[in-house]
């Protein structure tokens, strides 16, 4: 071999050229063992991800027979890699898309798993690996799940209350049954939104606002609403609601119940419906209705206990004790009744008692009482039932004055008789008396004359006494009749002056008549009769009551009617007297203290005539003016006539009686008359007294009195004061009582009288008394 | 005359796989009409001894014992073509 430079340096290049090529070699093989150790790398990895899978996997070739198995398909078949490998397993046919399904048999078990095959490479050749996953507890969560279903299913469709789903919108996708039978819609109607169409239209809004609260609220809802069926009728339920919600806390519908209690809602209007009634009933009693605890503070009180203790609706009895409204001396009983109901009393007692109103003034009521208990029978209070009987008490109280009153007027009809016997005795004394005397000789004439006048005076008072029992007897038989008379009104008034001038010119009193019509006016049509006696009796009460001063009568037209007066200047009658003196009997309600002479019948007789006339009957009395008694009768022309002429009046004047001298205490004119008379044969001075206040004055005035003839029953002030009086004044005085009445002569002896003569008198027996005396 | 087919399918009761493949299998087989078969049907749960026998890890399992050579496949059956070729009843492809 020959070396040129050309040849070196070719050597040179091919010998760089190798070096290149070996230093690529080198790079190759570097490159390739890092190749075949990523590879390396890359299998142990995969091995790794084989041995550690969770899913059993095994390898088979294209005869089925087993070339790998990991631990988990060990675990999964219950035999280990030894008995796999090498072990026809089988071809895997079925499987290429879909995950199918085998049973493994594990030793006497069965195992039912998943399985899927892939095409692989095994040491470079075809194999197919089989992943296999347990699905056994996967199928039992299946399992579970659908028993769960089928038991809540079960649980829903038997279920006592109803059950619905609802999305957000309140539309339904699921009722149970029962949910159905109480809505009473079929679950076609109940499923979407059909169920809120049979919510009752009241009661949809309250729903909807109570839905949406909860879904607020996170809360469950609860409410109260109807569901109104076709038919019109109504069920109650009552609705529970719990808000869904996803994962992500978003709302998405309602789950709830719903529980019929129509039952419970009829049972509470019931009991509303009855409450209203026992109230309306309580309100409408005429009781007051009160209940109290069991120490005695009112707990209610109905309207009518309000009204009937006057208690102010803005106040209040609650809370008040019931002593409160109970007079004092009430206090013990009530709570002793409280003591007795503590104690187990349940019996419903009544009893009176005095109550107290607001203003605090007292008032009978009838409590009747009893306790009310609790359901289990324990006592808590007191019912009690108020009854105003202030009405019926004095009702009661009215009974008994009736009685008390009737009672007295039995008395004074008693009186009355008594009275009766000595206004008959009276004249009788005088006509008897002066009969007697008619019988002395060596009368003048004269004497004679004013003899038979005094008995003929004292008939005619005798006669008009029995007339006014007789009239009476009529008034009470009924049997009174007007009479139409035509009679001149102004003619009545002169009679009747003519016919009184006499007496009150005896007594010094001043009479005056005034006429009210003139002319035709005065002619009218009345009882004639009748109204003579009513202004007679007023005409004698006057002149019998009138001491001095001066009486008036007369009339006026008033109004249609005609007004009659009487007035006098006599005591004045109190007010409290003005309607009993109208009373038959009155007068001599006072045994002795006779205010008029008479039967004490004529105002009563009067009053009976005016009232039966159409017209009223009054007085009018001034402390020490005397008294007016008016009465009225309607005007009846007996020719009508429309000139009314002023009125005219007649004026009188009499003169004085003169005083005589001498103490006879006797008021009866035709007495004293009669006793001067028997008296003139004995030469005494005889000073008169017509009552008894008189008397005493006469005594008290110094005049020399050797005796006293005192006649007992006397107006203004009877014998008995008078001789008390005067015996105070003068106790050596000697007085004779003289009187008509029976019984008289101990009660005389008793006053202090020296000696007692009797009406009438017997003459000699009277003489003889005086001579004695004197 | 084509040589006769002994098959022995191994199951498991009322198992839904198993089911599937002897319905599948029956179907297969009355579709060949030229073949005749000897079709035996094992159940695992009556007869483990004969799947331990057999080696049967996992039902359905199906086994051509003849003609040989003998095949054993696995699943459902569902998969016609490759159950025909597996039992060499067409060649693939």
């Amino acid at each position: 071999m020959k070396f040129t430079d050309s040849t070196y340096e070719e050597l040179v290049e091919q010998i760089n050229t190798l070096q290149e090529n070996v230093n690529k070699l080198e790079k190759k093989a570097v490159s390739h063992m890092q190749a075949e150790y990523d590879l390396e790398t890359s299998e142990r990895n995969l091995s790794a991800i084989l041995e550690m899978n969770a899913d059993g996997i095994l390898i088979v070739d294209t005869d089925g027979i087993v070339l790998y198995v990991n631990p988990a398909a060990e675990r999964l078949f219950g035999r280990s890699k030894d008995k796999f490998l090498g072990y026809s397993f089988g071809f895997p046919v079925s499987a290429s898309k879909t995950d199918d399904t085998l049973v493994i048999i594990k030793k006497e078990t069965f195992c039912e798993v998943e399985f899927r095959v892939v095409c692989v490479k095994w040491d470079k050749r075809q194999a197919f690996q089989l992943s296999v996953r347990d699905i056994t507890r996967h199928k039992r969560y299946e399992e579970a799940l659908r028993t769960s279903e089928i038991r809540f299913k079960t649980l829903t469709e038997f279920a006592p209350v109803g059950i619905f789903r609802t999305d957000v919108n309140g539309v339904t996708n699921y009722v149970n049954p029962r949910y159905c039978e109480i809505s009473k819609l079929n679950s076609e109607e109940a499923l979407g939104k059909g169920w809120l169409d049979a919510v009752h239209p009241e009661d949809r809004s309250l729903l909807d606002k109570d839905w949406k609260q909860a879904a607020i609220s996170g809360s469950q809802s609860y409410s109260e609403y109807r569901f109104l069926h076709t038919d019109g009728s109504i069920t109650w339920v009552n609705g529970h609601a719990v808000p869904l919600r996803d994962q992500s806390g978003d709302l998405i519908g309602y789950i709830g119940a719903i529980e019929d209690i129509t039952d419970r809602k009829r049972a509470e209007e019931k009991l509303i419906e009855s409450e209203a009634y026992y109230r309306t009933l309580i309100d409408i009693s005429p009781d007051g209705i009160i209940t109290s605890d069991i120490e005695g503070n009112v707990t209610y009180g109905s309207k009518k206990a309000y009204e009937i203790f006057e208690e102010p609706p803005e106040a209040s009895f609650i809370g008040t004790s019931i002593l409160k409204w109970l007079d004092p001396e009430y206090h013990l009983m009530i709570l002793e009744r409280f003591a007795d109901i503590i104690s187990g009393d349940v019996k419903p007692v009544t009893a009176e008692y005095k109550l107290l109103k607001h203003n605090r003034s007292v008032f009978w009521a009838e409590l009747s009482s009893c306790p009310i208990t609790d359901s289990k029978g324990n006592t808590n209070g007191l019912l009690i039932v108020c009854r105003d009987i202030s009405g019926r008490k004095k009702a009661e109280d009215d009974l008994i004055k009736a009685r008390d009153k009737a009672e007295e007027g039995d008395k004074l009809k008693t009186a009355f008789l008594h009275n009766i016997s000595h206004e008959i005795r009276t004249p009788m004394n005088a006509i008897t008396g002066f009969s007697a005397l008619l019988g002395e000789p060596d009368l003048t004439q004269e004497t004679q004359k004013s003899y038979i006048d005094i008995i003929t005076q004292s008939s005619d008072h005798l006669l008009d006494v029995l007339n006014d029992i007789i009239e009476i007897s009529n008034i009470e038989a009924g049997i009174l009749k007007l009479k139409r008379n035509e009679i001149n009104l102004n003619t009545l008034m002169g009679k009747l002056f003519k016919q009184f001038k006499l007496t009150a010119a005896e007594k010094g009193i001043e009479l005056r008549y005034r006429t009210g019509l003139s002319g035709n006016q005065a002619e009218v049509i009345t009882d004639y009769s009748k109204l003579v006696q009513i202004l007679s009796n007023l005409l004698s009460n006057a002149l019998k009551f009138t001491l001095k001063g001066e009486i008036k009568f007369g009339y006026n037209l008033k109004n249609e009617n005609l007004e009659f007066f009487v007035s006098d200047t006599g005591i004045s009658i109190p007010d409290d007297e003005h309607n009993k003196i109208f009373d038959r009997f009155y007068q001599v309600e006072y045994s002795t203290s006779r205010q008029f002479q008479g039967t004490g019948l004529g105002l009563s007789i009067s009053k009976e005539y005016v009232e039966l006339m159409k017209g009223k009957i009054w007085l009018t009395s001034d402390p020490g003016n005397g008294s007016v008694f008016y009465f009225t009768m309607p005007y009846e022309q007996v020719f009508k006539e429309h000139h009314i002429s002023p009125p005219t009046s007649e004026l009188l004047k009499l003169l004085d009686v003169d005083i005589k001298t001498l103490l006879v205490a006797e008021d009866d004119n035709n007495n004293f008359h009669l006793i001067k008379q028997l008296l003139s044969e004995l030469n005494v001075k005889i000073v008169r007294a017509c009552n008894g206040i008189e008397a005493v004055d006469i005594c008290k005035s110094g005049l020399k009195i050797d005796l006293i003839l005192m006649d007992i029953k006397m107006p203004l002030m009877d014998g008995y004061t008078a001789i008390r009086k005067i015996l105070d004044h003068s106790p050596e005085m000697r007085i004779i009582a003289q009187t008509a009445y029976g019984d008289d002569e101990e009660r005389s002896m008793e006053a202090g009288c020296a000696g007692f003569i009797s009406k009438p008198f017997v003459r000699k027996q009277f003489i003889k008394m005086m001579k004695e005396f004197l | 005359m084509p040589e006769k087919y002994i098959l022995k399918l191994y199951i498991l009761g009322s198992n839904a796989a198993s089911e599937l493949a002897l319905k599948n299998l029956r179907e297969i087989i009355s579709h060949e009409s030229n073949t005749q078969f000897d079709l035996e049907v094992i159940d695992v749960r009556r007869h483990p001894e004969l799947a331990e026998d057999a080696r049967i890890l996992a039902v359905p399992t199906l086994i051509k014992k003849l003609p040989k050579p003998m095949r054993k496949i696995i699943g459902d059956l569902s998969n016609k073509q490759k159950v025909l070729h597996s039992l060499d009843l067409i060649s693939q492809g």
